[in-house]
C-alpha cells in the first residue's frame, strides 16, 4: 500500500485491523497476512503503517498485548481485541456502512 | 479514551523509553525474521531472504520512527527535543542570543512599563460595582468641572439618563482622637453618594437624606476601611464613637468597604462627610450660593444609557439652567467624562498621552522585532548548509520549522520573564514614591496579573513574529543548492520585505526622535517661565488654622506669632505670610467689578482673578519684584481703608494700563477698593497658564486661617526646616504642618508631568535610535558583504568610490531617506499630543526639525561608516586572493 493509500485510508486501517483480529491473538505478520487475506489480496498493509496503528490503537484501549512464541518458535508480540476494542469495532463497521452508502448514492447519482 | 489511561502510557513511555525501545525493535524485527522465515521456507537463501524481507519493510528504523510518532506524549518528547537543541544553538552563539534578549527585555520591558502606568490610571476599574455606567461630569468650560450645590441640585433633579447623581467637595480636614491631629483628604459627600457607587458599608451605615437638610446639625462621619485599620487600630466598636475632624466631634456612623477610595485615582479619602456640615468644617458657607463651584459631579447611567444619550439629555437640563439662572449659568456646558482624573481635566491629556506612549512602545517591539527577524535571517542564512543537510536526510520543513519557532520563542520568553523583572522593580519604585504634594497624592501602579499576562501574550506573539519571518528561508531552501555551497540567487533589485522593515523601523525611529525633541524643548522652555517669585533659598511651611480649631478671626494673632518666631530664626533675612502659595493646590479666584460698575450679579464681572492674602514683606520675600506703588504696611489695617496690590495683568485688564497706583474699584458693598501698588506677572494655577490676573490684599484686611509662611535665608534647607517646625510648635503644638519644604522643590512638582513626558519619550526615542543603528548596519553590511565581488568587478573595470558607494549604500541612503520623512511627518502631527501635556510643546519648531534631520544624518553616518569602508577596501586583488 502506498503512502496516499494510507492517508486514504486511515480510518479504514484501524476496522480492518479490528475485523482481521476477531477472537483470536495475532502477531503483527499474522495481521498482515490475515488482512491480505479477507480482503482476498486487496489490500497488503506495510509495517511502516501497521505497526503505528497497532500502538496506537492499543494505547486507545482497543488492543491489549503479550509476548509469546510464533509458529516457527520466534519470540513475537502478540495482539488481542479488547471489550472496549469490540464497541468500536461495532462503531467503525456503522461509520463505514454508512460512508458506503453515502458513497454508492452518490456515484450512482447523475 | 480514559485520561487516566492515557497518562499512564505517557508516564510510561517518556519514563521507561529504554523498556519500550527495546520491546519496539523486538517487535518490528521479530517481523523482519517471520518474513525472511517464509521467504527461505519458499526457497529462497538466507542473504536473499533477508535482503527481501527488509527491502518489503521498508527500513527497520523507518518503521520505528513511524511507531515514535504516534506514540503518546511523543509531543512532549519532540518538545523537549527542540528546547534543548534550541538552547544549544543559543548557547553556541553567546554574543547574539545576549543581544536579541537584552534587546528583548528592553523592549518587551518598556511595553509593560507603560502597560502597567495605564492599566493603573485608566484601564484598572474604579472600585465600584458596574464602573462602566460611573462617570463624572464637566462643567463650565473645558477646564472645569466643579459645580455649586443649588446648580447640583437642579441637575440631579432635572435629569433622565442618571439612576443617581453625587456631589463631592474636597477637603482637608485634621483628623484625630485628642489634641493630635493628622491632615488628611475628606470627602464632603451628598447623602446619596455610596447609594449612587453601590457600595456597601463594612460596619455600621451610611449617610441617610436627613443629612443633606440639617444644616450643621447632624455631624456623622464615616472612615475609609484603611483609616479604620491604620489610625483606629481597626477598633471593632468604632460606630457610635466620636472623632475630632478639624476640632469638631462627629459621630462615626459607618466604616466604607475594604479598597474603596472614591472614584479619584490619585486622591484617596480617609473619611466621608456630610456636605452639610461643610460651613462648620471649611470656616465659611458656600453651599447655598450658586455662583460657587465647589463640588464634584458623579453619576450613576440608567441601564442601557448610554453615554451619548445622557449627553444630549444633559445638554437639555443646561439650556434650561442657563435660560432660568443666566446670572450664573451663562456659560454652563454639561456633559459626561471619564471618571477617576478630574474629569477631563487630567483625564483627557493623560488618556491621550498615555495612549499614544503605548502606541509608541509597541511599535518599538515591532521594530525590535523586525531587527531580530533580521538576525535570525543572516544566521539562518549561516545556517544554509546544515538545514540542507537535514532536509536532505529526511527531516520534514515543518519539523524544522517547529525547531526554529521552539528557538525565537525560548529567547522571547526569557526576554519576558525578564522584562517582567525590571518591569515590576520599576513599578513597585513608582508606587512607592511619594511626589512632595501638600496633601498625599496615592500613585499607584503595582503591577497584577493583567500586566503580567500582557508580558507573557506580548512575548509569545513576538517571539512568533520574529520566529517566522526568517522561517521563509526554510520554504526556499533546496537541499541541492546549499549542499553546492552556491548562495541563493540575489533577489536583485525589486523591494523586499526587509526594506520595507526597515523603512518603518526608520520612521518610527523618527517619529520617536522628534517627539522627544519637542518634549526636550517644552521642558528646556519651562526653565525659562517666569513664575513671577524667586524660590530659590526660600523655605515654605503650610497648614491650615481651621484644622487645629481656630476661626479666621482668632488665626490672626497666631500667624502673627508664628511670623515673629520664624523672623527670630538665626539667618533669615526675610519672613512673611500668604494664606497660600502661587501654584500650590489650593487656589482661589474672586469675581472683580469694572469701575462705575452697579451691576454686581456675577454674568457682569469684569474678571475672575486669583487672590492672595499676604502679610507686609511678602513680596520682598517671595521675590516678587514692585513694578510700581508700594508694599503693605502695618497702617494697613482692620480699621484702614480697603487697599490691594495687583499685577500688570490685572491692571491692565481693569484699568487699561499698568499705571494703576491710585485707582479704584467697587467691591460690590458699596465700598471701593484702592490699589496701593502693582507687580510683576506671574504663574498661579498651572504653568501653561495664560497671563493671568491676580490680586494682593492685605491678610489683616480679609482674615483667613489658611497659612504659609515664607522665609528666605541663605542656611541649608536641612538647617531650616526643624528650625521653622520648632518656631511653629511652640507656638501651638496642635497645629499639623501639611509640609514644609523648599520652595524650589515644591514648584519642581509642577514640572513633573513635562519632565515624565520627556523621560518616557526620551528612554524610548534612545532605544528606537539604538534599534534603527542596528538596523541600518545590517542591512548595509548585508548589502556590502553579498555585492564584494561585484564591486571588485567594478573597481578593476574602472569604478570610482563614488560609484563603489553608491551602488552599495545608495538604497540603504533612499529607505533612510524615506523613512525620515514619514516619521517626521507623523512626528509634527503627533506633536499635539505632547502640547497638551508639556508647556508650549510645538513640532512646528525650526529647532526641533533642524535637531530631528541632524540626528537622523548622524545615525546614518555612524551606522553607514563601517560597510561604507568595508565597500571601499575592494580591490580586485583582495577578491582574488579570498577566491
Amino acid at each position: 500500500m502506498g503512502q496516499n493509500q494510507t492517508n486514504l485510508l486511515q480510518g479504514t486501517l484501524d476496522l480492518l485491523i479490528l475485523k482481521a483480529l476477531g477472537q483470536g491473538e495475532f502477531h503483527g505478520l499474522g495481521i498482515s497476512r490475515r488482512i491480505e487475506l479477507i480482503t482476498r489480496g486487496t489490500f497488503q498493509v506495510k509495517p511502516g503503517s501497521l505497526f503505528p496503528a497497532l500502538h496506537r490503537m492499543e494505547e486507545a484501549g482497543w488492543l491489549s498485548s503479550f509476548w509469546g512464541e510464533s509458529e516457527n518458535n520466534r519470540r513475537a508480540k502478540f495482539y488481542k481485541r479488547t471489550k472496549a476494542g469490540e464497541r468500536q469495532l461495532g462503531i467503525e463497521t456503522e461509520q463505514w456502512a454508512t460512508i458506503a452508502q453515502a458513497m454508492t448514492n452518490a456515484l450512482k447519482a447523475t | 479514551m480514559r485520561l487516566v489511561s492515557r497518562i499512564r502510557r505517557i508516564v510510561r513511555n517518556l519514563l521507561h523509553k529504554q523498556r519500550v525501545e527495546g520491546e519496539l525493535d523486538a517487535e518490528v524485527r521479530a517481523y523482519a525474521q517471520m518474513v525472511a522465515d517464509e521467504r527461505e521456507a519458499s526457497g529462497a537463501s538466507v542473504a536473499e531472504a533477508r535482503r527481501s524481507s527488509l527491502a518489503e519493510i521498508g527500513g527497520i528504523e523507518n518503521v520505528k520512527q513511524a511507531v515514535r510518532e504516534h506514540r503518546a506524549g511523543t509531543g512532549l518528547e519532540t518538545l523537549w527535543q527542540d528546547v534543548r537543541y534550541a538552547l544549544r544553538q543559543l548557547l553556541r552563539s553567546p554574543a547574539f542570543s545576549l543581544t536579541a534578549l537584552l534587546t528583548l527585555t528592553m523592549a518587551i520591558g518598556a511595553n509593560v512599563i507603560v502597560f502597567g502606568v495605564l492599566n493603573a490610571v485608566l484601564l484598572n476599574p474604579l472600585p465600584v460595582p458596574q464602573p462602566g455606567q460611573v462617570y463624572s461630569f464637566q462643567g463650565h468650560n473645558a477646564n472645569s468641572f466643579s459645580f455649586s450645590w443649588p446648580d447640583y441640585q437642579d441637575i440631579r433633579d432635572r435629569n433622565q439618563a442618571f439612576s443617581g447623581i453625587a456631589l463631592i467637595r474636597l477637603t482637608r480636614v485634621g483628623l484625630g482622637f485628642g489634641d493630635q491631629a493628622t491632615p488628611v483628604w475628606g470627602y464632603e459627600v451628598s447623602n446619596n453618594y455610596f447609594e449612587t457607587l453601590g457600595v456597601q458599608p463594612s460596619l455600621g451605615r451610611f449617610f441617610t437624606p436627613s443629612n443633606d437638610t440639617k444644616i450643621n446639625a447632624d455631624p456623622s462621619a464615616v472612615l475609609s476601611y484603611e483609616c479604620w485599620k491604620t489610625q483606629f487600630g481597626g477598633d471593632p466598636d468604632i460606630v457610635g464613637k466620636t472623632v475630632r475632624v478639624s476640632k469638631l466631634p462627629f459621630f462615626v456612623i459607618g466604616v466604607a468597604p475594604r479598597g474603596f477610595y472614591g472614584t479619584e485615582r490619585l486622591i484617596w479619602p480617609k473619611i466621608w462627610l456630610p456636605i452639610a456640615d461643610e460651613p462648620e468644617i471649611e470656616g465659611y458657607n458656600w453651599i447655598q450660593e450658586r455662583g460657587t463651584y465647589n463640588g464634584w459631579l458623579v453619576g450613576r447611567l440608567k441601564s442601557g444609557i448610554t453615554p451619548a444619550q445622557a449627553n444630549a439629555d444633559l445638554a437639555n437640563v443646561a439650556v434650561h439652567l442657563k435660560q432660568q439662572y443666566p446670572d450664573f449659568d451663562r456659560k454652563l456646558e454639561l456633559r459626561v467624562a471619564r471618571p477617576g482624573l478630574f474629569g477631563d481635566v487630567i483625564g483627557g491629556p493623560a488618556h491621550a498621552f498615555l495612549t499614544g506612549v503605548m502606541l509608541m512602545a509597541l511599535l518599538v517591539l515591532f521594530a525590535a522585532c523586525a531587527n531580530l527577524a533580521g538576525f535570525f535571517t543572516a544566521r539562518m542564512t549561516d545556517r544554509a548548509r546544515e538545514l540542507g543537510i537535514r532536509i536532505a536526510i529526511g527531516a520534514s520543513r515543518a519539523r524544522l520549522l517547529r525547531q526554529l519557532l521552539t528557538e525565537s520563542i525560548m529567547i522571547a520568553l526569557m526576554g519576558g520573564i525578564a522584562a517582567s523583572l525590571l518591569a515590576m522593580m520599576i513599578l513597585r519604585g513608582l508606587t512607592a514614591w511619594r511626589p512632595s504634594t501638600d496633601f498625599p497624592v496615592e500613585f499607584v501602579v503595582d503591577p497584577g496579573a493583567m500586566v503580567y499576562f500582557f508580558s507573557f501574550t506580548l512575548a509569545l506573539l513576538t517571539g512568533v513574529l520574529f520566529g517566522l519571518l526568517p522561517a521563509r528561508q526554510i520554504w526556499r531552501t533546496n537541499p541541492n543548492r546549499t549542499l553546492k555551497s552556491a548562495t541563493a540567487p540575489n533577489a536583485g533589485r525589486r523591494i523586499n520585505l526587509r526594506d520595507i522593515l526597515l523603512a518603518v523601523q526608520i520612521a518610527l525611529c523618527c517619529l520617536l526622535v522628534t517627539s522627544s525633541f519637542v518634549a526636550l524643548r517644552g521642558l528646556m522652555r519651562t526653565f525659562q517661565i517666569n513664575l513671577g517669585v524667586e524660590s530659590m533659598n526660600v523655605t515654605l511651611a503650610e497648614t491650615d488654622l481651621q484644622l487645629a480649631g481656630y476661626t479666621p478671626e482668632s488665626a490672626a494673632t497666631v500667624q502673627q506669632r508664628m511670623l515673629n518666631a520664624i523672623r527670630g530664626i538665626p539667618g533669615v533675612e526675610s519672613a512673611s505670610l500668604s494664606n497660600t502659595a502661587p501654584l500650590s493646590a489650593n487656589q482661589s479666584s474672586t469675581s472683580i467689578y469694572s469701575p462705575g460698575t452697579t451691576n454686581f450679579k456675577l454674568a457682569s464681572a469684569k474678571l475672575h482673578s486669583e487672590y492672595y492674602e499676604v502679610a507686609p514683606g511678602y513680596f520682598q520675600t517671595a521675590g516678587t519684584r514692585m513694578l510700581l506703588g508700594r508694599d503693605f504696611t502695618a497702617d494697613d489695617n482692620a480699621k484702614a481703608p480697603p487697599v490691594a496690590i495687583i499685577n500688570e495683568t490685572f491692571a491692565k485688564q481693569i484699568f487699561g494700563t499698568t499705571d494703576a497706583v491710585g485707582k479704584t474699584y467697587p467691591t460690590g458693598d458699596g465700598k471701593l477698593m484702592r490699589i496701593v501698588g502693582v507687580v510683576e506677572n506671574g504663574k498661579y494655577v498651572t504653568l501653561m497658564e495664560d497671563p493671568t490676573p491676580a490680586i494682593f490684599w492685605p491678610l489683616v484686611q480679609h482674615p483667613d486661617t489658611g497659612t504659609v509662611l515664607l522665609a528666605r535665608s541663605h542656611r541649608p534647607a536641612s538647617d531650616m526646616i526643624p528650625a521653622m517646625r520648632h518656631a511653629i510648635a511652640d507656638v501651638d503644638s496642635a497645629v499639623a504642618v501639611f509640609r514644609i519644604e523648599p520652595w524650589h522643590d515644591a514648584l519642581s512638582f509642577q514640572m513633573l508631568p513635562e519632565r515624565a513626558a520627556t523621560i518616557a519619550l526620551g528612554v524610548l526615542g534612545a532605544f528606537a535610535m539604538l534599534l534603527a543603528i542596528t538596523g541600518i548596519f545590517g542591512l548595509a553590511s548585508y548589502t556590502v558583504s553579498r555585492r564584494m565581488r561585484e564591486f571588485g568587478l567594478r573597481v578593476a573595470l574602472g569604478a570610482r568610490h563614488r560609484d563603489v558607494l553608491r551602488a552599495a549604500l545608495g538604497r540603504v541612503f533612499v529607505i533612510l531617506a524615506t523613512g525620515s520623512v514619514a516619521g517626521l511627518a507623523l512626528g509634527l502631527a503627533g506633536g499635539r499630543v505632547i502640547a497638551s501635556i508639556v508647556y508650549q510643546a510645538s513640532a512646528f519648531d525650526p529647532v526641533v526639525i533642524v535637531a530631528v534631520a541632524l540626528t537622523m544624518s548622524g545615525i546614518g553616518l555612524l551606522s553607514a561608516l563601517g560597510p561604507a569602508r568595508r565597500a571601499l577596501a575592494t580591490t580586485p586583488a583582495s577578491l582574488l586572493s579570498e577566491e
